[in-house]
């Protein structure tokens, strides 16, 4: 484990490209987080046709970092401006905007982008100590359990899409599944719903299906809708150094509630599909509900704005664990990374901790040094990063369509993924309008390859009988559970979690 | 009368009805897995019909702010009466929101770009579509001036296609007609 340990730091800090990805991803994801419009997933899902060719550790650790540190800038608008840049940064609102109306913006953003860090930090760390835990157990499942674990993973999504949502959201997840049999099968090689196309034998292409579902609506959305910060006067965004200095200092101070919400956020992320939303409201409630002086709340108290920040934050630690080795993204954002994470060559699993032990840790270092230089070089240029947050949003749309296009071609090289890319956007945009939950699906669609094959190994291996393994029992109680537990409160008319938790 | 109140159960029963029916074309072994997600699916969303039968035809929507919901949220959690003071957003700054059914229209507006835009890059290819699409939607629907379209275009163009095929060295698709133009020239 110790070599493991060293050889993960020595992989990042002893290759200066890695290193110098690293900075770039770091400067990439901290600008997209504070550009309105951009949220983590989409600048994944965009970032993608742009790591091809890269060697897996690298490709990994740029894409990582950048999700990783996208949260550290987004919640500048909601502290400087009280407007939320997304679902994560609404707690902060309610107690980061008061301080600012107080005349406190620097204090709230030193204490806010800190935590944010130190949460990212301490995720890590969690996820690092998890590792020698979950080792047994990641090893004894075989290819029975990895199927079963595929269906557990789209009904979690599914049931905490929220506001009964939970058969719309199986069924998204197996559509998705579904339409990861396109191709050619592997077990008798008959090309499957592809016709005489040949680029359809070799299946979708998972960048252009995620782009198809996420991008191409959101940007419909944002050009549709508007929502940009248009004006602001000059004194709403000023601040001092000075207080920023005495933000940062508000963390070391209030170390206990950092290192309480940064352990909850990392075990929030570890349960998928709660995602960072709900990590930060539980992790506020949970600071109000410990104060001594609750009163203080939602009027400019600078424990509200640490407690959601380091949450959300420390929950990428903690949702990259059932990513890694249980092949269950945490998020929609580790969806879309994980897909990515297939496209380089890392496959999830059990070879994680047999094979690729080295390339775990230097994901976690990456996920400490990420946060520690973003956290640095954020409290310097959040004046400069500030000002990202007035893009107008109509400008950006054609951008960003321009590289969605360019993302799904580069992707095969072939001109048929756009033809793919317009069809699935229908689909997409008919989810968002419709009120489906997304993520379900691209949990599917990254799962169904890994399912299909484990379900064959595991009939070859153990007939029909590997459902009556005891692991295998267990995952299956644990989906009925789910699923009755929802169809329960379903019935009772009460909402799972706030809606959109696991969208 | 059965009234159709959420076209996706449909849409989603329908293609899993077709591929279903597909899949019983297939070798036993290829068409497994199809059958695995296929049948639990098609069931689902009979289930989800009933349900959207079975809704209230229009729930009372929720004019309620976010600060307000985020009020009754912590509230529940916590168990005490939380009052928010940042119930508004920052004098002096506008956010600037469009209401539903101008969105609705615009939505086909925005369509209509996006599939000309990609009909642009199958007949013209990427190094024509893209400027001229940036160029248009800039000016059009970003209300930008023409110099600062141009000039935006011409950044992203370098940016965005020089990047890729001087950077990354990618092919990028050449178009269907400006192929066969400049093949037989």
């Amino acid at each position: 484990m110790m070599d493991a340990i060293g050889a993960g730091l020595w992989a990042l800090i002893g290759n200066p490209q890695t290193m110098g990805l690293m900075l770039i991803a770091v400067f990439i994801g901290l600008i997209v987080g504070a550009t309105p419009g951009i949220g983590g997933r989409l600048s994944i899902a965009l970032a993608i046709p742009f790591v091809f060719g890269m060697d897996m550790t690298q490709g990994a650790v740029f894409l990582l970092t950048m999700h990783a540190v996208n949260g550290t800038s987004g919640q500048i608008s909601s502290i400087m401006f009280g407007v939320p840049g997304d679902g994560d940064d609404a707690a902060t609102t309610i107690d980061g905007y008061p301080m600012a109306k107080k005349g406190e913006a620097g204090r709230a953003l030193g204490a806010s982008i800190t935590a944010s860090g130190v949460g990212g930090i301490i995720g890590a760390g969690v996820f690092a100590v998890m590792i020698p835990v979950l080792e047994p157990v990641v090893l004894a499942f075989s290819p029975a359990e990895f199927f079963l674990l595929a269906i557990l993973g789209i009904t979690f999504i599914a049931f905490l899409a929220g506001k009964g949502q939970i058969f719309k959201g199986i069924i998204v997840g197996l559509f998705g599944m579904i339409l990861s049999t396109v191709g050619m099968d592997p077990q008798t090689g008959t090309p499957r719903y592809a016709g005489d196309y040949l680029f359809l034998w070799d299946g979708l292409s998972v960048v252009t299906c995620v782009l198809a579902v996420f991008a191409v609506p959101e940007m419909i959305a944002l050009a549709s809708r508007g929502g940009s910060i248009s004006a602001v006067s000059a004194e709403t965004a000023s601040f001092s150094y000075k207080q920023l200095f005495q933000g940062v200092m508000e963390v070391p101070r209030h170390w206990n509630l950092v290192l309480r919400t940064s352990m909850i956020g990392a075990l929030i992320g570890m349960i998928p599909g709660l995602g960072g939303s709900a990590a930060a409201w539980m992790c506020y409630g949970h600071a109000v509900q410990t104060s001594k002086t609750p009163e203080r709340f939602g009027h400019g108290a600078v424990e509200g704005v640490i407690a959601p920040e380091t949450a959300s934050n420390a929950k990428e630690g903690g949702s990259l664990l059932p990513t890694l080795f249980f092949g269950i993204p945490g998020s929609s954002g580790m969806a879309v990374l994980m897909g990515a994470f297939l496209i380089l060559g890392i496959q999830p699993g059990p070879t994680m901790i047999t094979q690729h032990l080295d390339l775990v840790w230097t994901l976690i270092w990456a996920l400490v040094l990420g946060n520690l230089i973003a956290v640095s070089f954020l409290l310097f240029i959040t004046r400069w990063v500030a000002l990202l947050t007035f893009v107008n949003g109509a400008v950006l749309v054609p951008f960003i369509l321009v590289l969605v296009t360019v993302g799904a071609y580069a992707n095969e090289g072939q001109w048929e993924n756009l033809v793919i890319l317009m069809g699935i956007s229908v689909i997409g945009w008919g989810l968002m309008r419709w009120d489906w939950p997304r993520a379900p699906f691209v949990i599917g669609l990254v799962l169904g390859k890994i399912a299909e094959e484990s379900l064959h190994k595991a009939l070859g291996l153990w007939g029909f009988g590997f459902f009556t393994r005891p692991l295998s029992l267990v995952l299956i109680a644990m989906i009925v559970a789910t699923i009755g537990y929802a169809i329960y409160n379903n019935a009772k008319g009460k909402n799972v979690m706030p809606a959109g938790a696991g969208s | 009368m059965i009234k159709v109140r959420n076209p996706m159960t449909y849409f989603m029963f329908a293609v899993f009805a077709v591929m279903l029916y597909v899949a019983f074309g297939y070798p036993e072994g290829a068409r497994f897995m199809p059958l695995v997600v296929g049948v639990p699916a098609i069931l689902l969303c009979v289930l989800q019909m009933v349900l959207d039968q079975r809704a209230a035809p229009s729930a009372a929507k929720d004019n309620r702010s976010e600060m307000e919901k985020a009020e009754e949220r912590v509230s529940q959690m916590t168990g005490r009466q939380m009052e928010f003071e940042a119930a508004q957003i920052a004098p002096g700054v506008d956010v600037v929101e469009n209401d539903d059914s101008v969105s609705a229209n615009r939505e086909f507006v925005i369509w209509g770009y996006i599939i000309g835009f990609v009909a642009g890059i199958l007949l013209l290819g990427f190094n024509i579509a893209v400027p001229l699409f940036l160029l248009f939607y800039l000016r059009r629907e970003a209300l930008c001036s023409w110099t600062r379209s141009a000039v935006y275009s011409a950044i992203g163009c370098a940016f965005i296609l020089g990047g890729l095929t001087w950077g990354l060295k990618l092919q990028l698709h050449a178009g269907f007609l400006t192929g066969a133009l400049l093949g037989s020239s």
